[in-house]
């Protein structure tokens, strides 16, 4: 990210890749409709997975992580859609995906040691951020009207990913 | 700081970063308003999309939210089969005939039971959403193009439940059905175009 040092360009990247950040919004959405035990465990999946996957990232571990992002997208738009009671458990599983795909997708090209580190850092807390933000606001919503404004937004998230992991997979 | 301030800093960030590592910002802009302004710019799109939300506030809860959602999703489907390359006849036609039944639909006050009003928008969705699939490889950032089309596409729902609310009172139940009426003579048109 130019203009705005490696830190702060790590912290944005995850917010401007838009499949990362559709799998941070879905997840958070599932999450916090699911309720704080699910956020909790999300979150204890989550960060460790995080870590790893981008430690990895530089690794060559995986080739193209990304349509594997695109389809939990879309598998966790569609639990959000039908509202369905996972256990909470599952959500530490659930989280730890997430968080290893969208770290093995978040490698740093061309940088210095020092830098690389600096933007690894920052892309860490910016997707834990956004996820934070996400789970807090879905987890609050209570209200009838607010439960039906998360399955919607679950929809427009399913069709989306669904729609461009058609696309990867059915196109050369 | 409380969370709306923290999102609005965040969304501020967004709009101000310049270029990611692996991935144009221009590119994913330019993507999601492409995406965000096919819908609003056709026409037949606009009025059945208007149609879902008139005719979900029409037939109340849960058709009030369930159609709009089953609606992106069903259309999904008819993406992926537009890019797998089926081809569905009379794409058009299906397009312009989804306006006309809808309108007229809420012109008629129908009320089916649920399950054939989603089973009905649903079916058009598939259309709409196949003639979206096909222009999707063609977009600079597909995903962004994607997520703005379904959001455009929900916002026009949106517009329509907004206005249908006013079923709740007789002169309202007369401005929608009309609305209705002015859906369907224009899904007339579009039909009459595409045939």
């Amino acid at each position: 990210m130019q203009g705005v040092g490696d830190f702060y360009g790590g912290i944005l990247h995850p917010l401007v890749v838009p499949a990362h950040v559709l799998s941070l919004v879905m997840l958070g959405l599932l999450a916090g409709q699911r309720g704080m035990a699910a956020v909790r465990r999300a979150y204890l999946g989550f960060l460790p997975a995080l870590v790893a996957g981008l430690a990895l990232s530089g690794a060559g571990v995986a080739e193209d992580p990304e349509p594997l992002l695109l389809l939990a997208s879309a598998l966790m738009g569609l639990l959000v859609v039908l509202q369905w009671r996972l256990p909470p458990g599952l959500f530490l599983l659930i989280g730890a995906t997430v968080a290893l795909l969208l770290g093995l997708d978040s490698a740093p090209e061309g940088l210095a040691p020092g830098p690389y580190v600096a933007t690894l850092a920052g892309t860490a807390l910016g997707a834990f951020a956004c996820l934070l933000l996400v789970a807090d606001l879905s987890e609050r919503a209570s209200a009838g009207w607010q439960r039906i404004g998360l399955r919607v937004l679950g929809s427009w998230g399913a069709a989306s990913a669904t729609l461009v992991y058609a696309m990867r997979w059915l196109l050369p | 700081m409380q969370v709306g301030k923290l999102l609005w800093v965040a969304a501020l960030g967004v709009l101000l970063a310049s270029n990611a590592q692996a991935h144009s910002a221009a590119d994913i802009g330019g993507g999601f308003v492409s995406g965000l302004l096919h819908p609003v710019l056709g026409w037949d799109h606009v009025a059945a999309m208007v149609a879902v939300g008139l005719w979900g506030a029409f037939l109340g809860s849960p058709a009030l939210w369930l159609l709009p959602v089953v609606f992106p999703l069903v259309m999904a489907v008819g993406g992926a089969l537009g890019l797998a390359g089926v081809d569905l006849p009379g794409v058009e036609i299906g397009i312009a005939a989804s306006a006309l039944v809808l309108g007229a639909m809420i012109l008629l006050a129908a009320r089916p039971p649920l399950w054939i009003a989603g089973l009905l928008v649903a079916s058009f969705a598939i259309f709409h959403g196949h003639a979206h699939g096909t222009e999707l490889p063609d977009a600079a950032s597909p995903l962004a193009y994607s997520l703005g089309f379904v959001i455009a596409t929900g916002l026009l729902h949106l517009s329509g439940i907004s206005f249908g609310l006013l079923v709740r009172w007789p002169l309202g139940r007369s401005a929608v059905r009309a609305a209705g009426a002015v859906i369907a003579l224009a899904g007339g048109l579009f039909l009459w175009q595409a045939v």
